[in-house]
Parts: C-alpha cells; structure tokens; sequence
C-alpha cells in the first residue's frame, strides 16, 4: 500500500513569531519573489531543498521545524480533531 | 516624470497628430494623377512633417522608459501598463511605416491609384493618437515610486514576471487573430500570394516587436547578473509548465495538420506555421499569468 504524504509547513506562524515578518521581507532575505513565498505557505508550491535550508536558516530553525510530512492519516485525525 | 508631464507631453502630441493629419488630407486632395508640380505649400508642409515626426519618436521613446520604469512597481493594474507598452512600441514603430508610405506615394501618385496607402496612413495616425489618449488615461494609476528596474531583479519581482508574460500574451494573440485573418483569405487584396505571405510576415514581426524590446531591455539592464538568477524557482518553474503545455498542444495540432493533408485540406503552410506559433505564445502567457496571482 502507498502511502500518501503531504508536504506541510508553519511558516505563516514562524514568520508571525519572528516580529511578523511580511512576506516580502523574508523574500528579499532568501532571494525569490513574494509569489514564491505566498505559494509555499499555501501549500501550492514545494520548495527546492535548497530554499527550504534557506528559509529555515532565517529564523534559525531545523528545516523539519518548518517544513514537515503529513501522511493520510494524520490529515484525517487531524480533520476529526477540527 | 511621465505623471508630471502627461498634459504637456499628450496636449503638443495631440496637436502635431492633428496637424500631421490636416497635412495629409491636403496632400491627398492636391497630389493626383498628372499633377506634377510641387507648389510651396506642399514643400512647405513636406518640411513640417519632418519635424513632427521626430518629435512623436522622442515622445514615444521617452513614454515606452517611463512605462518600462513602473514596471516592478505596479501592483495595481499591471496588464493596464503591458498594455500600454505594446501599444506605444507598436505605434512608434509605425511611425517608420508611415514614412516608408508617404516615400512611396510620393513616387507613385502620378502613375498609380494611391487610395490604399492614404487609407494605412490615416489608419496609423488614428492609432498613434489613440495610443498616446491611452497612455493619459492611464498615467494617473501609474504607480511610479518604489523599487527600481535594476533593482527588481534580485528579488524575482513578480511584476516584472507578470509583465513579461502579460506582453508576450497580448502580441501572442494580436498575432493569432493576424494570421485567422490571413488563413481564411479575409484578407487577400493583394494579387500576388508571394506579397500576401510578405506582408505577414511583416506585420507578425511587428507584432512580436513589444516582445523583443522588453527582452533587449531585460537582457541590457542586467546583463551584469547571472542568467540563473533572473527568474526565481517558482517562476522557472511555471514558464517551463507553460512551454510544455504549449509544446503539447502544438504536438496535438501537427497531428491535426497531417490528418488535414492526408484527407486533402490544403492550407498554407507559413500561415499554419505562424498561427501555431502565436496560439503557443498566447497559452504559455495564459497558463502562466493564471497561476502568478498573488493576494
């Protein structure tokens, strides 16, 4: 069986921790546009490992502090849970 | 500067646009057919047009960089500015084609009916002077303050991305809707097909035109920083998602093409070609202003 995983993250609330950064300045910090930054914490867009490593290094983070897996099922428990 | 002085810039361009067409309108009642005596008032107005002209090119030069400066600081309306930079390009550019005109009906009124070259000179004065009203109206939005255009591009800005994409869809379907009208022979008053194909030709170079100087533009203003860096990975990414849909389709329409010749439809080939050509031009660009919304 194939398990399905999703690719998550917090960055929305890791950049809102760090003095709420907005979107632009973390973009201009790691060197994409806003759309990039906009996309990835819509979840509409994987990140390059390399961006994520980036990302992370901003706020002085483990990159599986803000990105991270979600399997099926967690979706699921998590929905219930809502 | 462009908001600064659009009364001035557009109240003097109007007026050398109105005179240009009094003068022309002079000119097509006074040169016909075995009239060939240049009186004064015609040598006169020849002098005056020359003026006029390079004045209109240094307005539209100087609009197009005030308009490729607001760029990657318009975040309101940036398909009212891409717009605006295919319109005065292009009609700038036409301003060379109406001296080519005017060259030869000076060398062909005494022997040839000249009616259709008035027609394609009236028709071109009537754009360039709907342009520069287009550029007016919309000066006032024009946000003008903010990032500069060497600056832009460290970041990817999405503007100027959006921008990009916007111009080559707006020349990708001006070019499309060109070549239908060619294809299916609406228009065909030329004799010779050779002419005709010429003539497409020309007019889908014109078109692409807005294109190729906001690329040169790009390219020149950042010639000094690594290609790769140009575009962002998202942005690389959706270009390349645009390129093959656009390749699929075109892989789609081939088969279509050969299914056409095998059952006998016989079209012309270069229409074919660049109908195809700007139909991909116009999906790339769609495929990717759609997914370059940013709220």
């Amino acid at each position: 069986m194939v398990m399905i995983m999703k690719f998550k993250n917090n960055l929305r609330q890791i950049r809102f921790d760090a003095e709420e950064m907005s979107q632009q300045d973390l973009a201009d910090r790691v060197g994409v546009s806003r759309m990039t930054i906009y996309s990835i914490e819509k979840e509409k867009y994987v990140p390059s490992a390399l961006l994520a490593f980036k990302i992370a290094q901003i706020f002085d983070k483990k990159v599986e502090e803000v990105f991270y897996l979600e399997t099926e099922k967690d979706v699921e428990t998590n929905a219930k849970k809502i | 500067m462009l908001k600064k002085y659009k009364k001035v810039i557009f109240i003097i361009s109007a007026i050398l646009i109105i005179l240009q067409g009094a003068i022309f309108f002079y000119f097509r009642e006074t040169l016909v057919p075995g009239f060939d005596i240049l009186t004064w008032p015609i040598k006169v107005m020849s002098i005056v047009l020359l003026p006029i002209y390079i004045l209109l090119g240094i307005f539209h030069l100087v609009i197009l960089l005030e308009l490729l400066k607001c760029i990657p600081s318009q975040t309101k309306n940036p398909f009212l500015l891409s717009l605006g930079v295919v319109l005065v390009t292009v009609s700038g550019i036409t301003l060379l084609s109406d001296i080519t005109i005017l060259s030869d009906i000076g060398k062909e009124y005494l022997y040839f009916s000249v009616t259709n070259e008035w027609y394609m000179l009236f028709g071109f004065t009537l754009f360039h002077f709907l342009s520069l009203l287009y550029i007016y109206l919309i000066s006032r939005r024009l946000e003008v303050e903010g990032i500069k255009f060497t600056d832009a591009i460290h970041s990817g800005n999405d503007q100027m991305f959006l921008s990009l994409y916007q111009i080559v869809g707006i020349s990708g379907f001006v070019g499309f809707i060109v070549t239908t009208l060619f294809l299916f022979n609406v228009v065909d008053f030329l004799t010779y097909q050779s002419y005709l194909t010429g003539l497409l030709l020309m007019l889908s170079a014109l078109v692409l035109l807005p294109v190729f100087l906001f690329i040169s533009y790009w390219v020149i203003k950042f010639r000094k920083i690594a290609v790769e860096t140009w575009f962002d990975e998202l942005q690389s990414r959706l270009t390349v998602q645009g390129i093959s849909w656009a390749m699929l389709f075109g892989l789609l329409t081939g088969a279509l093409g050969i299914f056409l010749s095998i059952i006998g439809v016989t079209v012309n080939l270069v229409y074919w070609l660049l109908m195809m050509f700007f139909i991909e031009l116009t999906i790339i660009s769609v495929l990717v202003i759609l997914k370059t919304r940013v709220k």
